[in-house]
């Protein structure tokens, strides 16, 4: 098990550091970092000044060996907007990301595994018909719009939550909401089909005629082998629920990381958005990690020794 | 999935088939299929024939009609059929001609995902080996930084506007396809009529190209038609973030991000063009679904539909 971890620990080290070199040559891809940086009226005595003043003009591999050091410590440099360390900025907002996609995350499958379950053993009904709909709906709808909606009806109308959200508990309800929608919808359509199928399985049957309890026959025998693929694609989830973040963060003036790179897009803040995107890769190969772990935990063929 | 391009009609167990419903039909019988058949006929037929559609130019402001509101309510009127925006253009003319945006960045982003995440799949499924490994590992570390995340910091560099945004997304989005189609053919290249064609001394590209390739479309067709809809929200989200389709041009997510601004007084500015994109998705999800469900029946019997 912690030859396991260790394993996956190296080889989301190899990921992290070639996401790195992704970031860094990324700034390079359209030429010179400079004129990106800069705007565009800027004359070229100023940006070779500005090349100048940030080391643009040194070998390129001299340059990535200082990125690569200064990433080590966690430093990228100062904010080109607010003057400050970009890592510190991002990590400041690191947080309240998390909080909401956690809680997101939790939301989802509170209400996606009653409903799936319901739905798969209520086949057929109007229940499962209304259900289906509504999950085919959640995962279609794009997560800005979906925020706005919301806002229109439950911060504008009812005004039952305010409109601009924050990681307290009633800021957070509808940014949550917006984010945890499209996880809901897909666990609740992967867990109904799951759970047909492991009701025809024969050891549903055999547990049922043995005289288990029906409630421990759903919970115990069926849902614990639904839930598998549910599982699986969490990871995925959770990565597409990173990066939906930003969207929802922005909709709703969220103070995380994704409203703080949209910000630095804007102001042309190179620093912090090569801080956000090596950030948002480490947060994602551990959330990966750690959803591996459960999984192997829940689905013991999944050896994790090998 | 793999008996459709061979026809065989001695075959009893085809015979048998083709008593019941071909499971082409499914595509015009069933309501799902239809309603999606239907709104995409819809769609596409306001891109193709947006000038013609459209009541008004989608640009031309108007400044003496400005923020009407949709014909059914107060102070409405039928030359304006849902109103106008703050600059008194014309909001249905500008959803028609943002059907145009959308189905142009969806089917062409996807033209270019395809070919490039096909190509990487068979040449790393075929070949296998430190082909395969390479690739496979980039696309580890594509995936461990969210796709919108992803596009974003890309889309800096690019810039805006639309042949960008959807040379963006064409190339950021591969790996979906890359990863179905590899596994596909590792299984397909170890099958009989592909090994004959090898031990016959078929070079390697006329064997994925006539032996391989059709083994695996039915797949790409079903990942390419989901493609469509999660390209067209991610476009709508680039653009509601700034950095994708840029005003004054009529795209659905700019449009949206417009209207956000003014919910409380002109819900409808953000709510119309919001319809007409959940709307566009779903329907493509619906086929998807559809194609699926007909393409690969195996999945279907495990109870994903009723």
């Amino acid at each position: 098990m912690i030859r396991f971890i260790l394993r996956r620990l190296g080889q989301g080290l190899i990921v992290v550091f070639c996401v790195s070199i992704v970031v860094f040559s990324l700034s390079w891809v359209t030429g010179d970092p400079a004129a990106l940086i800069l705007p565009p009226e800027a004359t070229p005595a100023q940006i070779e000044e500005f090349r100048k003043a940030m080391g643009f003009d040194r070998p390129i591999l001299v340059q990535y060996w200082d990125f690569l050091t200064g990433a080590i410590t966690l430093d990228f440099g100062k904010s080109l907007m607010q003057g400050t360390d970009a890592m510190q900025l991002v990590l400041e907002r690191l947080w309240p990301s998390l909080k909401l996609a956690l809680v997101a995350l939790t939301a989802s499958i509170v209400i996606a595994v009653p409903l799936g379950m319901i739905s798969a053993l209520k086949r057929g009904t109007i229940f499962d018909q209304v259900a289906r709909v509504l999950a085919l709906i959640g995962q279609c709808a794009p997560n800005f719009y979906v925020g706005i909606v919301l806002i229109l009806v439950f911060a504008v109308n009812l005004r039952m939550f305010p409109a601009i959200g924050d990681p307290s508990l009633k800021g957070i309800v509808l940014p949550a909401v917006t984010l945890g929608l499209y996880a809901a919808a897909e666990t609740m359509r992967l867990l109904r089909s799951g759970m047909l199928e492991v009701l025809g399985e024969d050891y549903v049957r055999t547990a049922r005629a043995k005289g288990v309890a029906e409630r421990w026959v759903l919970l115990k025998h069926a849902l614990r082998n639904a839930a598998i693929p549910v599982i699986t694609v969490m990871g995925l989830q959770l990565n597409t629920m990173m990066g939906r973040a930003v969207v929802t963060e922005t909709v709703f003036g969220y103070p995380g990381m994704g409203m703080l790179a949209v910000r630095a897009i804007n102001n042309r803040d190179f620093i912090v958005i090569q801080a956000f995107v090596i950030v948002m890769a480490v947060v994602v190969v551990a959330l990966n990690l750690i959803v591996d772990l459960i999984y192997s935990r829940l689905d013991p063929r999944i050896s994790v020794s090998d | 999935m793999t008996d459709q391009n061979t026809t065989v009609p001695a075959n009893p167990e085809r015979r048998e088939r083709s008593a019941v419903p071909s499971r082409w039909r499914q595509l015009v019988t069933s309501p799902a299929s239809l309603f999606s058949l239907l709104v995409l006929l819809a769609v596409g037929l306001s891109a193709i024939f947006a000038p013609l559609l459209a009541p008004h130019d989608p640009l031309a402001q108007n400044l003496l009609e400005r923020n009407m509101p949709p014909f059914w309510l107060e102070g409405g009127s039928t030359a304006h059929l849902l109103g106008t925006d703050a600059l008194g253009r014309d909001l249905l003319s500008r959803i028609i001609y943002g059907a145009r945006i959308s189905m142009i960045v969806g089917v062409a982003t996807v033209v270019i995902q395809t070919g490039l995440g096909v190509t990487i799949g068979l040449i790393a499924g075929y070949r296998r080996g430190w082909v395969d490994t390479i690739f496979m590992r980039i696309a580890d570390v594509w995936l461990a930084i969210p796709f919108l995340v992803l596009a974003i910091a890309v889309a800096v560099l690019f810039g805006p506007g639309l042949i960008n945004t959807v040379l963006v997304l064409g190339l950021v989005g591969w790996v979906t396809y890359a990863r179905v189609v590899r596994a596909e053919v590792l299984s397909v290249r170890e099958r009989e009529f592909v090994l004959a064609a090898r031990t016959m001394g078929v070079k390697a590209m006329p064997t994925i190209w006539r032996h391989i390739l059709p083994n695996v479309m039915a797949s790409i067709l079903v990942v390419a038609t989901l493609q469509v809809s999660r390209m067209i929200i991610a476009e709508a989200s680039l653009s509601f973030l700034g950095l994708g389709i840029q005003p004054p041009e009529a795209a659905w997510g700019s449009m949206i991000a417009d209207g956000r601004d003014r919910l409380s007084q002109q819900w409808w500015l953000a709510t119309m063009p919001g319809i007409a994109l959940l709307m566009t998705t779903l329907a493509i999800n619906l086929l998807g679904d559809t194609l699926r469900d007909i393409l690969d029946p195996k999945l279907g019997k495990r109870g994903a539909r009723p």
